[in-house]
């Protein structure tokens, strides 16, 4: 009777020991996490070669992590444990009240002046007209939200950075910061503004660029899912937060667009996307280098935008009133000048967040001839 | 292979456990075959090729220890030249992987010696603490502290013994001789070693990594807006790391070491609570300074020949204690500052310390420790000079320090009380409580059960000791 708890012990966590152990040797390899929405390792091959150099047992670390039963609980549990001891976030993103899910900010925004820099040599070497429109993270929409201390003033001045700098360089902007902020109109789970947000980002861009926009009553808003997780769910392991619902906002004949996203035919909505964890990529189909968007039965003025993903969201309204052009620069390799001369582009829009207009280096691509 | 990692827990430790006591206790030798067995896997983990090396270096200082004992008694001539053998090829070894790159280095800015070139070799994980363990094999045997160990699997699974091999404790031969001999496997034994590494994982995994992604925080945040809040709360994440680190490391060793019958001394007794930097050389990595005491510092004479001699001693040991730690310079600065403090304090600063009011000398302690951490860190610092002149002017507070420093203001408090010897005070008024017994045995599956959560999630489960 005197050890039976020291047994205990031991037999315990052996017990946890051994199980996990065989559930990892059970339990069927899935090659594809829709969560981290990536591929994952799959059982590494055995060789003398791959022994031998000591690549066998680097992939077998790998494999165990990304195959371990239960991986999306531990993460929770890990999230939860953070919480738990106050540090009030994890893996770099804020829990706020409301499951409100807010990545941190701490950019260092030393490209704001070259990039502007960039975009206005651009437009005075291609003569199109160049709007700007920097778009708010969650971080400046949910400010309210965050935790006592957080240095809202390094937030509040890349703003009044940009402004200046923009001003300083005769940038053209569109002002969407505080329309966005106010209305609040971001998911709770992921970086994108909501469609509500796109909507209300295209009413201003209607008096930056000129054009009479539609009236919210024109388009049929409906739900489409109400289980998006977004990124900042996925990459803080927050699963237990309320997820997040998307609504379409559909027009009449919203299915006429002819739609070329890098050589392929796509349509304004990929439905099959809902099925996924990704569902922001819904729009458009998630990212490409180059998608074009026309109207083939009519001429019509042509919009060339700088992107990342919040256009895929805003494309739908901007569509009804030009012909589009989305680039991305992460991704497209040809020069962005000549396709302003071959396409005959009248306008272009960079569209951007906020962090990736002033850190990004790849608007330097703007310079190619 | 590290202790904190899921293949460890998962895969290599239900593996070797299994083989190891599916042997009959009272086959011990096979036992210790066994151990030798499973030690060479873990240690060949990742770089396969090193295994040759632990191979070498079992029969290297097996074929001198039997030949200093062959001769010590009719020839101790011959003796002292088989030791000096084995501490030769030990310290070759040693010099090879570990320092031939910086000298190297160092040499090569001499124009006429540009032609030396360093061969960038990966260095074998735990080679300094493997190396200083086998050479106390002869050294022992040398100072009849131990007796020769004939059977050379036996010895095989001294040298290799997976769970201080490549972290320490630093085991001296002595220490583990009986219990290689003979040693009693028992489950009182067992859930002792149970309690023991679950401790120290979660020492490692939740504490540790979390105040280690603390500190590369700060750096950042430091490199982008320097100001004193984020430098010292650098430096303290920092601190607190490297300790939780090192000394979870042991637990793991020790706990290991308890299921598989063995004894391994204590590696660190609370030294952050230190009144003065002697005692907290008394506190911390135990094993390292005695060995350098026992094998060094006293065969040179320790402190009996006079201040001069002593101070010159203590200079050589704190020289090479640095050293050990990593070859690169900021490790020699590192030793040798604790060097001056050392004699300072034995001169007259220890006296002025014992006058001043209890809170005042901890404070002196953890300030010049942690001044000694930035030595430490300098070389993984970006610009380490801008970080120094974080800590000692600049603004008081900027960008996300403030923010940080609230959020993790209670695990902070959490580090701090895990510090000192308040958990431990606890434990033992709860030791012997039945209900307790009973709290334990869930306890501790869900302390593994988190660990391994944040293990599933690691964004950071660095091994500080890659240069050691």
């Amino acid at each position: 009777m005197k050890n039976v708890f020291d047994k205990l012990q031991v037999i315990i966590v052996s017990a946890v020991l051994l199980t996990v152990s065989v559930l990892i040797l059970i339990i069927p390899d899935k090659t594809f996490s829709e969560n981290e929405n990536r591929s994952l390792e799959t059982a590494p091959k055995l060789s003398a070669e791959t022994m031998a150099t000591g690549e066998f047992t680097e992939t077998l670390g790998r494999y165990l992590a990304d195959q371990f039963p239960f991986r999306d609980t531990f993460i929770s549990i890990k999230a939860y444990g953070e919480l738990l001891s106050g540090k009030k976030e994890n893996n770099g993103v804020i829990y706020c009240e409301g499951d409100t899910l807010v990545p941190r900010t701490d950019i260092n925004p030393n490209r704001l002046y070259d990039n502007l820099k960039c975009i206005s040599d651009f437009s005075k070497r291609t003569g199109a007209e160049v709007t700007v429109a920097a778009l708010p993270r969650v971080a400046d929409v949910y400010s309210e939200l965050l935790p006592v201390g957080y240095p809202k003033d390094i937030d509040r001045d890349i703003w009044k950075n940009y402004a200046d700098a923009a001003k300083a360089l005769r940038v053209n902007t569109a002002d969407v910061y505080d329309v966005l902020c106010e209305s609040n109109s971001y998911y709770r789970t992921d970086h994108h503004y909501t469609t509500d947000g796109a909507f209300k980002t295209y009413e201003i861009l209607a008096s930056v660029l000129g054009f009479e926009p539609f009236d919210i009553d024109y388009f049929k808003i409906s739900r489409v899912t109400e289980s998006f997780c977004g990124t900042s769910m996925r990459t803080s392991g927050f699963y237990f937060a309320e997820k997040d619902e998307i609504y379409l906002y559909r027009y009449p004949s919203d299915d006429r667009y002819k739609i070329v996203a890098d050589g392929e035919e796509i349509e304004l909505y990929d439905m099959e996307k809902l099925d996924t964890t990704d569902k922001y990529a819904v729009f458009l189909g998630g990212n490409h280098a180059r998608v074009d968007i026309a109207l083939e039965s009519e001429d019509r003025e042509k919009l060339l935008i700088i992107r990342d993903s919040f256009a895929d969201s805003i494309a739908p309204f901007l569509a009804l009133h030009y012909d589009l052009t989305l680039i991305d620069l992460r991704y497209y390799t040809d020069s962005v000048s000549r396709c302003v001369r071959e396409e005959g582009i009248d306008k272009v829009l960079v569209l951007e967040n906020i962090s990736e207009l002033v850190t990004a280096k790849n608007l330097t691509y703007l310079r190619m001839e | 292979m590290v202790f904190s990692s899921l293949e460890f827990l998962y895969l290599y430790l239900p593996f070797c456990f299994l083989i190891y006591f599916l042997i009959p206790a009272k086959r011990l030798a096979l036992r210790n075959a066994v151990l030798f067995f499973v030690s060479l896997i873990f240690y060949g983990w990742s770089e396969p090729i090193y295994i040759f090396i632990m191979l070498f270096s079992t029969f290297v200082d097996y074929f001198c220890g039997y030949n200093v004992s062959k001769h010590l008694d009719e020839s101790p001539k011959k003796a002292k030249l088989y030791l000096i053998a084995s501490i030769g090829i030990n310290l070759s070894l040693l010099f090879f992987f570990k320092y031939y790159d910086f000298f190297a280095d160092n040499i090569s800015k001499i124009p006429i010696f540009s032609f030396v070139k360093p061969l960038g070799l990966t260095l074998p994980v735990g080679i300094s603490f493997y190396t200083f363990q086998t050479m106390s094999y002869t050294l022992d045997i040398y100072l009849r502290k131990a007796k020769v160990q004939k059977n050379i699997i036996t010895f095989g699974s001294y040298v290799t013994m997976f769970p201080q091999l490549i972290a320490g404790p630093i085991v001296r031969y002595s220490d583990v001789d009986d219990e290689l001999r003979q040693r009693a496997h028992s489950f009182v034994n067992a859930a002792k070693g149970v309690r023991r590494f679950v401790c120290g994982l979660a020492k490692k995994v939740l504490l540790a990594n979390t105040a280690g992604a603390m500190y590369e925080l700060m750096t950042e945040t430091v490199s982008s807006t320097p100001n004193f809040v984020a430098a010292w709360l650098g430096i303290v994440f920092f601190a607190f790391q490297i300790y939780f680190d090192f000394s979870g490391y042991s637990d793991m060793a020790i706990g290991l070491g308890y299921i598989l019958g063995f004894n391994f001394p204590e590696n660190f007794n609370y030294p952050y609570i230190s009144k003065s930097i002697t005692e907290f050389w008394r506190r911390w990595h135990i094993t390292l300074s005695t060995w350098f005491r026992e094998y060094l510092y006293i065969p040179l004479g320790g402190n009996r020949k006079g201040l001069g001699r002593t101070c010159l001693n203590l200079f050589i040991v704190w020289f090479l204690t640095g050293f050990w730690h990593g070859a690169s310079w900021n490790f020699v600065i590192w030793g040798l500052y604790f060097c001056l403090l050392l004699i300072a304090e034995k001169l007259f600063l220890k006296r002025l310390l014992e006058r001043l009011p209890v809170f005042l000398s901890h404070l002196y302690s953890l300030f010049f420790i942690l001044i000694g951490w930035f030595i430490f860190i300098s070389c993984d610092l970006l610009s380490p000079f801008s970080y120094l002149s974080a800590m000692f002017s600049s603004p008081f507070v900027g960008g996300f320090a403030l923010y940080d420093l609230l959020r993790t203001f209670p695990f902070i408090v959490i580090l701090c009380i895990a510090a000192t010897p308040l958990p431990k005070k606890l434990w033992s008024r709860l030791e012997n409580k039945e209900a307790f017994k009973l709290v334990l045995c869930f306890i501790l599956p869900l302390a593994l059960l988190l660990c391994t959560a944040y293990l599933v999630d690691s964004s950071y489960n660095p091994f500080l000791y890659f240069r050691f």
